[in-house]
């Protein structure tokens, strides 16, 4: 897995972009090996407009440091717990998809 | 700087409300105007709290357009938005230019009308309240950021969701003794433990209410302030202080640091100290969020929170009762009138007019007002004449 890192305020992206969405400041890559562990999660039931529930929202902790919401896989059915160990399985259409190991 | 003071308070009904964004706005205005006994051309400035008229309504630039509703004239009119914390936000602004000595009287307002848009469209616009490009377009919606918070909370403090839950029970106590409030009725235990999942661990008893309404204050100078009141009610504090709303930005989701800021600086700016507190207003977005606000302002140890419910110290008759209104929980959330609302029943406790849910012999009350996952906090502490 690839990150870019903001050299502003640190915040992690998976896709490459000129500068930091959030700061404009200039990024740096940096390889990652896309485990990562949850730091906290959440099982969505009435969500957002458009998009279809239930699903599963964790708060990932990666293991090169930093935080990045993203959504464990629809297709995994393991029962996450804070601290368990989880893998970036991909990007979709809401972002980072990771799964657990 | 000089003081300030509390001359007049005004508030609509909260709940579904048939009319417009504007006219609620002017209704409560015209409220506190008539309880200070002041005309609307005395009034020099005008300040209003409302997060989302656009998207909710359709209408923007309401502040001249409740300014004229109301007859204020000419008077120079700023919309504030800080999300859930607009209205704290347009009361801090009136304290301080009555403080600064601009004007002699103030007149604030926050107002919103949610109930004409479908749930997931509230939801989606509430959203945009958050960090949109890392959050929303994930997926997380309010209920969501807090069922994030709740779980690591629970994680790492213990905090126990039967003690979250007692939260819901409280404020809806309160809340049936308040004939402004949105939702008059009892819920039990069982009620908020096994309701609906909206984003485990939190259910729909753990949200607060989507509402209309808009309440109002007037403000002058501490000095002349018993020629417009016989019972004056004196602001000794009015901070705000912010922080990134992304929960990925923050080191600790437990907390919300801005609370602690604002927290600090107004005890500080009054003087006091937590015990000296009678009551408080506490933004109970979602009932999580009363639990770290009580922990953020010092009232509890982290992890502590939770037995303010359970153990009835932040109940009416306890020790620091803390929502009597019923809170956002109860009393309703229309988003940009809350923190008015906040000061409202915080002044009609200190004037000893609350009714059926005063708190005898109130000095000192404390509003906390949180906009979003913790970006914006606006704490206002205010005191009885003596
Ligand atoms: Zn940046």
């Amino acid at each position: 897995m690839e990150t870019f890192v903001c050299a502003g305020c640190g915040r992690i992206y998976l896709e490459k972009s000129e500068r930091c969405v959030h700061c404009g400041s200039d990024m740096e890559e940096r390889p990652a090996s896309g485990r990562g562990i949850v730091y906290s999660f959440s099982s969505v039931h009435m969500g957002a407009q458009g998009m279809p529930t239930p699903y599963l929202l964790v708060l990932v902790e990666l293991e090169e440091g930093g935080r990045i919401l993203a959504r464990l896989a629809d297709d995994d059915e393991s029962e996450p717990s804070i601290g368990g160990k989880v893998i970036f399985s991909g990007l979709s259409d809401t972002g980072p998809v990771f799964r657990m190991l | 700087m000089r003081g300030v003071s509390i001359i007049g308070v005004g508030i609509t009904p909260f709940g579904v409300r048939e009319e417009s964004l504007v006219a609620l706005g002017a209704i409560a205005c015209r409220n506190a105007l008539e309880d200070a006994g002041l005309a609307p051309e005395q009034i020099e400035a005008f300040f209003l709290g409302n997060f989302a008229g656009q998207a909710f309504v359709g209408q923007n630039h309401i502040a001249p357009m409740v300014a004229h509703a109301t007859g204020l004239g000419a008077v120079p009119c700023t919309r504030l938005e800080g999300a859930c914390a607009s209205g704290g936000l347009a009361m801090r602004q009136g304290v301080l230019a009555v403080a600064s000595g601009q004007v002699d009287f103030a007149l604030i307002a926050g107002v919103e009308k949610m109930t004409s848009a479908e749930t997931d469209e509230t939801a989606s616009i509430l959203a945009a309240a958050g960090d949109v490009a890392v959050e929303a377009s994930v997926g997380s919606t309010f209920p969501a950021l807090f069922g994030l918070i709740a779980r690591r909370h629970m994680h790492e403090h213990g905090t126990t969701r039967e003690e979250i839950a007692h939260v819901a029970v409280k404020n809806h106590a309160h809340g049936k003794l308040n004939p402004n409030a949105h939702m008059q009725k009892d819920v039990t235990l069982p009620q908020v433990m096994d309701a609906r999942p909206v984003a485990d661990p939190l259910g729909l008893f753990d949200c607060s209410l989507i509402s209309d309404g808009a309440a109002a204050v007037v403000l002058c100078p501490a000095e002349t302030a018993s020629a417009h009141h016989e019972k004056p009610v004196e602001v000794l504090a009015s901070a705000q202080a912010s922080d990134s709303p992304a929960l990925s930005d923050k080191r600790d989701i437990t907390t919300f640091y801005a609370t602690q800021k604002a927290g600090e600086e107004a005890f500080s700016q009054a003087g006091l100290s937590r015990e000296d507190v009678d009551l408080a207003e506490i933004h109970d977005c979602f009932t999580m969020a009363e639990i770290i606000a009580l922990e953020d302002l010092g009232f509890f140890a982290r992890g502590e929170g939770g037995r303010g419910a359970v153990e009835g110290m932040t109940k009416l008759g306890g020790a620091m009762p803390v929502n009597t209104s019923g809170g956002l929980k109860s009393k309703g959330h229309p988003v940009g009138a809350t923190g008015v609302a906040q000061i409202h029943e915080l002044t009609l406790q200190l004037r000893g007019e609350a009714g059926a849910r005063q708190v005898p012999g109130a000095e000192v009350g404390l509003a906390h007002n949180l906009g979003g996952s913790g970006a914006t906090c606006a704490v206002h502490i205010l005191g009885a004449t003596a």
